[in-house]
């Protein structure tokens, strides 16, 4: 039973640690980065940043480390505290045992949820590979639509597709292809995966930022091959038609005013690029950061525990 | 289970070029060091799931595609747009999650943008 107790209380402290991170971060994030191309590009960072968390409070939960002697992996620092003190030590475990009743309910309401939802995205398809050639298909609503994470092919429906003029086709292709060209698809699936750790609703909203801003990127890169008017053209053009507006050329509910007007701007439009090798290292960074704080968030992990016990 | 998926997706590229197929001819077709009973798995559960229709013919299957390559295409993508459309979540690019209906009248001032930046040309 005492076995049990550790992985039990780490997983739940893992799970909330990462949802109140998210749950923090990614409102504020998502409230601050409407209309700020710079802060909105951060979208999948943000995302990142509460497994980042999680995966601090795991090491720090299962590799103690005494904070006024450096880390020490492993190592039995009960004698460093009080008696009757709560310790997350693999050494201990029924020390912790009185949290075992909160744990269970803390992983009965946030990982199942969580399992469906990665499960979720594990069945969506990979596609085709057929890239921005396009598939024309009769669909059972007209669209344009990217399907597919890691090999996306551009399906059309063949009656949204007939409806077009050329221009407006070789706009659209060229909008899908920027997508394509930035790897849109497989960052929303990332994006999909990181935010599934916190609150539905603020993920939601943040994932929803990024995807605003990537439009925005496709249709300036889109724009410099095809003429900006014949971009906007071609995006007023499947709205008048009445073809699903919210799915041609992908914008989104709202947005298409925004979109044409921007792209109607005679001033110099710049994309932004999408994530990169910097964003990695940020990452990676955060990631070392969060390790090296590893003792002493050991320690602030203890004090909550007996302070809610 | 994405492996899976991919699995499944190369058994019916092969039956997608038509006709019957044994367990043994889709195993040769796949070209992969897969065992006989992993072929006959796939091909039991695209079955079930109504991709796959078969006969028996002496002691084996036969096995076809219910369906041509693009209608199960079309049948993937519109059960994956319905999906974007009424879930909360962003879930494909090129989609979003609220279908919004334009507001005629703001295309109508969209048009005239446009018509006056052609003129402007």
């Amino acid at each position: 039973m005492s076995a049990l107790v550790l992985p039990v209380l780490v997983i739940a402290l893992v799970l909330s640690a990462s949802w109140l991170a998210a749950a923090l971060i990614y409102p504020m994030w998502t409230a601050i980065g409407w209309d700020r191309p710079r802060w909105s590009r951060a979208a999948p960072l943000i995302a990142a940043l509460p497994w980042i968390v999680g995966l601090a409070v795991l090491v720090a939960a299962v590799l103690p480390g005494d904070p006024h002697h450096g880390p020490q992996l492993l190592a039995c620092h009960c004698s460093t505290s009080q008696p009757g003190w709560v310790h997350l030590c693999p050494h201990h475990p029924e020390q912790a045992i009185g949290m075992l009743p909160l744990a269970l309910l803390v992983i009965a309401l946030l990982l199942p949820g969580r399992l469906r939802a990665w499960q979720r995205l594990i069945s969506e398809p990979l596609g085709t590979g057929t890239g921005a050639v396009p598939t024309l298909l009769s669909l059972p609503s007209p669209g344009a639509v990217l399907v597919g994470w890691w090999r996306p092919s551009l399906v059309i429906d063949a009656g949204l597709w007939s409806a077009l003029s050329s221009d407006d086709r070789h706009a659209l292709v060229a909008h899908e292809r920027a997508h394509l060209a930035r790897r849109d698809p497989l960052v929303l699936m990332a994006m999909r995966l990181l935010v599934s750790l916190g609150p539905k609703a603020s993920g939601h909203a943040l994932t929803r930022l990024w995807l605003d801003d990537a439009e925005r990127s496709a249709d300036a890169r889109a724009a410099d091959e095809v003429g900006a008017t014949n971009l906007a053209s071609a995006l007023v053009r499947c709205a008048r038609l009445g073809l699903a507006p919210a799915h041609a050329l992908g914008w989104t509910g709202g947005q298409l005013e925004r979109r044409v007007t921007a792209l109607l701007d005679e001033s110099p439009r710049a994309g932004t690029p999408a994530v990169g090798a910097a964003d990695f290292l940020v990452i990676g960074g955060a990631v070392l950061l969060a390790l090296a704080s590893t003792p002493w968030l050991h320690h602030q992990l203890e004090h909550l525990l007996n302070a809610s016990l | 289970m994405a492996r899976d998926a991919a699995l499944e997706r190369r058994v019916l590229d092969v039956l997608w070029q038509g006709g019957e197929w044994s367990v043994r001819q889709v195993l040769a077709e796949v070209d992969e060091p897969l065992a006989y009973t992993t072929i006959a798995t796939v091909l039991d559960r695209l079955h079930e799931k109504g991709q796959v229709q078969r006969v028996k013919q002496g002691v084996s299957w036969q096995y076809w595609a219910a369906r041509s390559k693009d209608e199960a295409l079309a049948a993937e993508v519109g059960r994956l747009m319905a999906r974007a459309e009424a879930a909360p979540e962003p879930m494909l690019v090129a989609f979003l999650d609220q279908v919004e209906r334009v507001d005629p009248d703001a295309l109508d001032r969209l048009e005239a943008l446009l018509e006056a930046r052609r003129q402007r040309k």
